[in-house]
């Protein structure tokens, strides 16, 4: 087993070989007969033909035939690729409106031909508002999972390898922040701080980390206890090589799939906070901004108002849930397929 | 047990001392209910009020007496509604209970029917069904959902058919035999989102008990499969899903924050909301201490349950 290579590259990879090579059909040791072996009681060779798979190869294997993430992660794509190109959409293609160009006149149409998602009571065209209003959507939803991903992972790893005084006080403190009510917390902190888009961001990855610092914490405790680590501080790493070279990388599934929890909360939560008026603040614009906006529309020949920004907030969330749960069914090495 | 009780509430007491003191503080801070006052014509009404309400004192010298005070079972009033707080929350109690007990019965019993069916039916046309249902159930909005369900309840269908709307959608009802028009819509909102999360749960613990030795022994015994799932795995599968029912019950103590504004029902969230907004620092405490009380004792509540039916669980 290799300790300290270069662990450039996906970190999976090197996880899984390292947890079970026999499973990956590599053998641990190459196989030499024994200058002590009696003559004559030479075992057979082991067969070898087979194609040695690393654990990298199995986990791409068995998330690729989770048909239903796949799908999401091109659907996902799509949105992103149009959200964020939406400026060059504008630009070369008729369907896109610029961003807040309004037709008063026009007032609010519904859907048709030129105005695909139908125009808002400005006269603005509603589908390319959803595109610029994805931008904050989909980016509160990546920051944070990315923040509190970070977070619950350092806060998790520090306390679960040093233990101790560390270990204490770390836990208390996600003990404190699992028992405040998040939304005292995030109504409080959004009044303070006003509902910028970065301050929502920062709110809502600091009540996101705990889950995954708890997990990552025990998975730690347990991972440090074995040979290979033993090994790598024989070598001279030093502790923060070791956690981030060898142990973390063995904790790669439960932080990825806390983290796809992370966008599909962060993204659920933004919208029922602009439902109550702490969300983002104009002029910038979410799916859950835009929802919040067109509230009061049932009823009314405008309900399709509220159609279509609920809409995109249940495909993207829909979309992180299948890639989150394919991923799950991937990590779990019981499930080979 | 005794111990792990007691220490336990020790605990809790600590946790409900520390929420207390950052809603109380933090409320403070952030909001000045004699704001409102400052363009007033008489100019020494905002120093009254202030004075009134004790605002002239420091933040932590309030919190101090707010805490003596409520250690003697005294929550003080409302600076909103000059009411006492145990009142209105206890009124307020009322108002969710009605959304949130039917709830909790109706989707206890679909959870563990849908559970159940797709447990048996693995990978069936019907289990598919419902789980692509719980994924779309977990991942809407859930005013959104609120929002559709009032207009294709109300207006979409009724009007289809040129009827008269059936169902309410603002508050509660006034007469018992109206609750069923005005709490259908909200309660399917709650129903819908939590029987997605708790029928996936029961699916997947009777699924892992299924392989057990000791339902393999059943089977061979000749004990039929419908027997043997009703009685043999779902004693065991049942207690997870009890379990996150505790849970989830202590958290929604804290009303449906978001259903209950959507359907203007004036419960729990709605004091919530109403607090916050007002920056009534007594109100707002505490509703968050009755909250975080029945978190922690319902969480408590599942530990103990976990433990009784479960002899493997030890309390420590």
């Amino acid at each position: 087993m290799t300790v300290g290579r270069d662990f450039s590259g996906i970190p999976g990879e090197d996880r899984l070989e390292q947890i079970d090579p026999v499973a990956a059909g590599v053998p641990t040791r190459p196989v030499s007969p024994s200058p002590h072996e009696a003559p004559g009681t030479h075992h057979e060779p082991i067969d070898l033909s087979g194609t040695p798979r690393s654990q990298w190869y199995l986990f791409r294997r068995r998330f690729l035939r989770h048909r239903l993430a796949i799908t999401s992660i091109f659907v996902l794509l799509l949105l992103i690729l149009m959200c964020f190109g939406a400026g060059l959409l504008q630009r070369f293609t008729p369907f896109v409106a610029p961003a807040g160009k309004q037709n008063l006149e026009l007032g609010a149409v519904g859907p048709s031909g030129s105005h695909w998602f139908g125009t808002d009571q400005l006269g603005r065209d509603y589908f390319s508002e959803m595109l610029y209003a994805g931008r904050t959507s989909l980016l509160i939803g990546l920051v944070v999972a990315f923040l509190s991903t970070v977070i619950g992972t350092a806060i998790g790893a520090v306390a679960g390898y040093f233990g101790g005084i560390a270990d204490q006080i770390l836990m208390r403190l996600t003990d404190l922040f699992l028992v405040l009510p998040s939304l005292i917390v995030l109504a409080l902190a959004l009044r303070y701080f006003g509902g910028s888009v970065v301050v929502i961001e920062l709110v809502l990855a600091a009540l996101f980390w705990m889950g995954l610092a708890r997990i990552v914490r025990s998975q730690v405790r347990s991972i440090k206890e074995k040979e290979f680590i033993e090994a790598a501080r024989a070598g001279g790493a030093s502790a923060r090589q070791i956690i981030v070279k060898h142990v973390l990388p063995n904790c790669i599934g439960p932080i990825v799939v806390a983290a796809t929890l992370a966008v599909v909360q962060a993204i659920l939560v933004e919208s029922a906070l602009s439902y109550l008026g702490y969300g983002v603040k104009p002029p910038a614009t979410s799916w859950g901004s835009m929802l919040a906006d067109s509230k009061g529309y049932f009823g009314t020949d405008q309900a399709y108002l509220i159609w279509f920004p609920g809409l995109a907030i249940l495909l993207t969330v829909l979309c992180v849930n299948f890639i989150g749960d394919g991923l799950r069914d991937a990590f779990d090495p019981k499930s080979r397929l | 047990m005794l111990r792990f009780i007691l220490r336990r509430l020790v605990y809790s007491f600590v946790v409900l001392l520390v929420a207390s003191a950052v809603t109380f503080i933090g409320i403070s801070i952030v909001a000045d209910p004699t704001a409102r006052l400052a363009q007033n014509r008489d100019p020494l009404a905002r120093a009254r009020m202030r004075t009134e309400l004790g605002l002239d004192q420091p933040v932590l010298n309030r919190y101090g007496s707010w805490v003596t005070s409520a250690a003697t079972g005294d929550f003080g009033k409302s600076w909103q509604k000059k009411d006492s707080v145990i009142d209105i929350l206890m009124n307020a109690m009322k108002y969710t209970a009605w959304l949130v007990i039917p709830g909790f019965i109706i989707a206890a019993v679909l959870a563990f029917a849908i559970g159940t069916y797709s447990a048996i039916r693995q990978y069936s046309a019907g289990d598919y069904f419902f789980t692509g249902a719980s994924f779309v159930g977990i991942s809407m909005p859930q005013f959104w959902f609120a929002l559709i369900l009032i207009e294709i309840f109300v207006f979409t269908i009724p009007s289809a058919f040129g009827m008269d709307p059936y169902f309410r959608f603002i508050g509660i009802g006034d007469t018992l035999g109206d609750r069923f028009r005005y709490l259908f819509l909200p309660v399917c909102v709650l129903v819908v989102q939590i029987v997605a999360e708790w029928s996936r749960y029961h699916r997947a613990s009777l699924l892992d008990i299924m392989p057990s030795d000791y339902i393999r022994s059943a089977y061979a015994r000749g004990v039929p499969k419908r027997t043997v799932i009703l009685k043999h795995a779902t004693k065991n599968a049942l207690v997870p899903l009890v379990v996150i029912m505790a849970i989830d019950a202590g958290l929604i103590v804290g009303g449906l924050v978001v259903t209950e504004q959507v359907f203007s029902i004036p419960g729990m969230g709605r004091v919530f909301i109403e607090a916050l907004e007002y920056g009534d620092a007594p109100m707002l405490t505490a509703w968050v201490v009755l909250t975080a009380t029945a978190v922690v004792a319902f969480n408590l509540l599942a530990d103990i349950v976990n433990a009784a039916l479960d002899p493997r669980v030890r309390l420590a």
